[in-house]
Formats: C-alpha cells, sequence, structure tokens
C-alpha cells in the first residue's frame, strides 16, 4: 500500500539587495533608504556643524547594526538553502522511490510464479 | 527464487537510489562541509570589510558607504539565489532522470510507444539518457547503452510503422559513399545489390538487412 507523499518543500524566498537594506535600514535609520536618502541634502541644508556631528555618528552606528544584521540574515539563508536542498532532494527520492514500488512488486510477483 | 526475488528487489532500489541522489551519508556531509565552508567565508569577508569602514563617516562619504553596502547586499543575495536555482534545477534534473530511468513501467501502452517510438523521438531520448549519464557519472540504463552501441539508434525503429521504408533509405544513403570511395566497379556491384534489395523488399516486404537484424 503506498502512502500519499507530503507535499514538496517550497523554497525559502530571497529578497533583491536593494529590498533587503531598505528592509533592515527601515528598522534602524529610516533616512538612510533609498527612498530617503535623495531628500537630505534638502532636508539638512541650513543644519548646524554639531548636529551634522551627531547625525553623522548616528548614520554610522545604524550602518554598523545593519551589516551585522545582514550578516545573521545571510547565515539563515544559507541554512534556509541547505535545508531547503536536503528537503527537495529527499521528497525527490522518496517520490521515485514510491514510482519504483509497482515495478518491483511487479518483479516479486515474476520471481513467484516462476518459482 | 525467493533470495533471489529479494536481492534483486534490494540491489535494484539501492543501487539505483545512490545513483541517482547519491549515497545519503556523503552527501549529507558534503552539503553541511559546502554551508559551513561558505560561512566561513562570509564570517572572514564581513570582519575585513568591517575593519576596513572604521574610518569616520562624513556627509561626502555617505552616498559612497550606502553605494558599497547596497552593493554588497546585491552581492550576497544574488549569491543565495543563484544557489538555490542550482539546487532547484538539480532537482528538476534529478526527477528527469529518475522519470527516464524507467519508462517502460507505466503501463502497456507506454511499453508499445517506446518500442515503436520514432527515431526522431528516440535521438530526444537517447541525448537526454547522455546527459543523464554525464550527470550521475555511469549509466543508469547499462542494458539500454549497451545497446545502443552495438547496433546504432536503428535497432529502435525496426519494428516501428514504416522502418521499411527508412531502411530501405539507409542503404541507398549507404550505396552511393561507398561506391564514391572504392570507384565505379562497386558502385555498379552496389547498384546491383541496392536493386536485389528492393526487390526483397517488394517481394517480402521486409528488407533482407533488417531480417538479420531482428534476429
Amino acid at each position: 500500500m503506498t502512502t500519499p507523499l507530503p507535499p514538496p518543500p517550497a523554497p525559502p524566498k530571497i529578497p533583491t539587495g536593494r529590498e533587503l537594506y531598505d528592509a533592515m535600514m527601515n528598522h534602524f535609520e529610516p533616512e538612510l533608504t533609498t527612498a530617503m536618502a535623495p531628500t537630505l541634502a534638502e532636508k539638512y541644508k541650513n543644519e548646524s556643524v554639531e548636529d551634522k556631528a551627531a547625525r553623522m555618528s548616528r548614520y554610522e552606528l545604524a550602518f554598523e547594526r545593519c551589516d551585522k544584521a545582514y550578516n545573521e540574515y545571510m547565515e539563515t539563508l544559507d541554512t534556509q538553502v541547505t535545508r531547503y536542498q536536503r528537503e527537495a532532494f529527499a521528497h525527490a527520492e522518496m517520490s521515485d522511490r514510491q514510482q519504483d514500488e509497482g515495478f518491483l512488486d511487479h518483479l516479486s510477483t515474476l520471481f513467484k510464479t516462476a518459482a | 527464487m525467493k533470495l533471489n526475488s529479494f536481492h534483486c528487489r534490494h540491489s535494484f532500489g539501492e543501487h539505483r537510489t545512490i545513483a541517482l541522489f547519491g549515497n545519503p551519508e556523503m552527501r549529507n556531509s558534503e552539503a553541511d562541509l559546502q554551508a559551513q565552508m561558505e560561512r566561513k567565508d562570509s564570517g572572514q569577508e564581513s570582519q575585513k570589510k568591517s575593519t576596513e569602514r572604521r574610518e569616520k563617516l562624513t556627509e561626502d562619504r555617505l552616498g559612497e558607504r550606502m553605494a558599497s553596502t547596497l552593493k554588497r547586499f546585491e552581492g550576497g543575495t544574488k549569491a543565495r539565489q543563484d544557489r538555490l536555482t542550482q539546487v532547484q534545477n538539480r532537482v528538476g534534473q534529478t526527477q528527469k532522470i529518475a522519470a527516464l530511468d524507467h519508462p517502460h513501467v507505466d503501463s502497456p501502452q507506454q511499453t508499445k510507444e517506446v518500442r515503436y517510438e520514432t527515431k526522431e523521438q528516440f535521438e530526444s531520448r537517447k541525448r537526454a539518457n547522455d546527459l543523464a549519464n554525464v550527470l550521475v557519472g555511469e549509466p543508469l540504463l547499462s542494458s539500454e547503452k549497451t545497446e545502443v552501441q552495438q547496433h546504432g539508434p536503428d535497432v529502435r525503429t525496426v519494428n516501428a510503422p514504416g522502418a521499411a521504408k527508412t531502411g530501405a533509405e539507409q542503404q541507398a544513403k549507404a550505396a552511393p559513399s561507398a561506391s564514391a570511395q572504392s570507384g565505379a566497379k562497386l558502385a555498379a556491384d552496389s547498384g546491383e545489390k541496392k536493386a536485389a534489395q528492393q526487390k526483397t523488399v517488394a517481394e517480402t516486404g521486409v528488407p533482407e538487412a533488417q531480417g538479420r537484424r531482428t534476429t
């Protein structure tokens, strides 16, 4: 008796670099997203030197955090792809084995008949 | 006989699975090693880049910093996407190979279709099979491969409808090339032979050469 196969594993969704950058930077420093960055010069044109220095150090911290989050996300993504690889091959293997069962049963019957 | 049946089943299943999907132990350890190496590489790279980026951020360098970060993100996600695509392609190819491995199993109708396939269909299947051999590293259909090597592709079309015509055409094609190489005498001989073959075909409906092949 053949048991029904589980559905094939879904591949992990991988965003583009820009999507990933915007998603992360939106969390750490929304002003540095690709949509907001071009407006910064106009927004801070009358900014004092002290304020600018503070803003830059804030940005620097945001970049550092974003880099760290990116590295962690890449590790997770690697794990997801590796897991998908294993599960997809396991599913293909299981499916193939199931297809073979009929043929092997037929062979067994032939051997029994010959005996 | 029961022992044979068991042995056949066990051996067939195991060898075929390993040929198609690889040894499970080796496969897992290989994947682990690859993932580990990639993690190590990316860790070293990010560490190197973060030390390079210690310089203080200024307004002038803000655009440059954003561009380099975006570029790195694009590269990283593209590499993962490529790897994922590669995995999906490999799974798809393996499934195709697995399906090719036993095309005659499913139904008697399919058996008939495979046996009476046209030359084009046979060529297409042979190409796919060759690809399978290259991918897997050893012939999946050892008996079929031997047959192809020994007799050539026309063996499969011998019993196909219209095979007599194909066989006669092949003979007709072969004759002029032989005569071109061997001279006028051979040309005359082959002409006579061809005429005799055509006569045989007309009388019996089966070309002489094919009769030999099928027996």
